[in-house]
């Protein structure tokens, strides 16, 4: 938990979700090319008005707990589902952009390897 | 008591088994959305995921399916109760907002899966103690 290699993969991961989180709310990342499906897609969760900003959110508050060494495990389970499901979107929906998808899930994957005992409790009975 | 957490955890699991396989087989009534374009627009597009049928077709709705019957399975067999639980956790909370915020009639079952879901995360709390080291 304290090596230099599993520091480096979680303040990459911490620094790359604020970049993405902050970039919802002020838009310095210019938006990509998309076919259809995906358009459709995103334009529908836009339309709810809650979606983008609840991911945000979330990837602003799981990017500082990891900067901050703070609750670490926690902010892995908090961050998996939102991983996994933006891969699934590139795989299915928008194969262009996916090497970005698969590093961050990686780095999930990798830190919640890493941290694996906090999470044994988890599968008790 | 002891009965009574018995109860809500099979009868969370059996619902959202039921909920689940529905998103397979589509054997229960559909909602009814009029006067909620923006509640019909998500559902259909989560639902077929674009209707070419070249794109991945409706994969999202299958994967929330999915993971809810696998979480159903897990509550009614008492296996892994609190890995289901918080897996549990994000589909609670996004079927509340959904809800609230684009389709306020439906929010019935969405507000029982929640509280149900809180509060047995309450009760199996011990289990998750060790995230937050």
């Amino acid at each position: 938990m304290n090596s230099t290699f599993t520091t480096i993969l979680r303040v990459v991961l911490g620094l790359a979700l604020l970049v993405f989180g902050v970039n919802k709310f002020i838009n310095f990342i210019p938006m990509f090319e998309m076919p259809p499906a995906a358009a459709n897609f995103i334009e529908s969760l836009e339309t709810t008005g809650y979606a983008f900003y609840l991911v945000a959110i979330l990837e602003i508050a799981v990017a500082l707990m990891l900067l901050l060494k703070k609750w670490v495990p926690f902010a892995l389970v908090l961050l998996a589902p939102l991983t996994f499901n933006i891969l699934l979107f590139h795989i299915f929906l928008d194969v262009s952009d996916i090497w970005v998808a698969i590093v961050i899930f990686s780095l999930n994957v990798i830190l919640m390897y890493k941290y694996w005992k906090a999470y044994r409790p988890l599968f008790q009975y | 008591m002891k009965i009574f957490h018995i109860i809500l955890r099979v009868g969370l699991g059996l619902m959202l088994l039921a909920f689940g396989l529905n998103k397979f087989f589509w054997f229960m009534p559909d909602f009814d959305f009029t006067g909620y374009p923006e509640a019909e627009h998500l559902f259909n597009a989560l639902r077929f995921s674009g209707d070419n049928p070249d794109a991945g077709k409706g994969y999202i709705m299958k994967m929330v399916g999915a993971t809810e019957a696998f979480i159903g399975l897990l509550l009614v067999l008492k296996k892994w109760v609190p890995l289901a639980l918080v897996m549990l956790v994000p589909i609670s909370i996004n079927l509340v907002m959904f809800h609230s915020m684009v389709n306020l009639p439906n929010i019935g079952p969405a507000l029982l899966v929640a509280v149900v879901n809180g509060y047995l995360l309450y009760r199996n709390w011990d289990a998750y103690k060790a995230l937050f080291r």
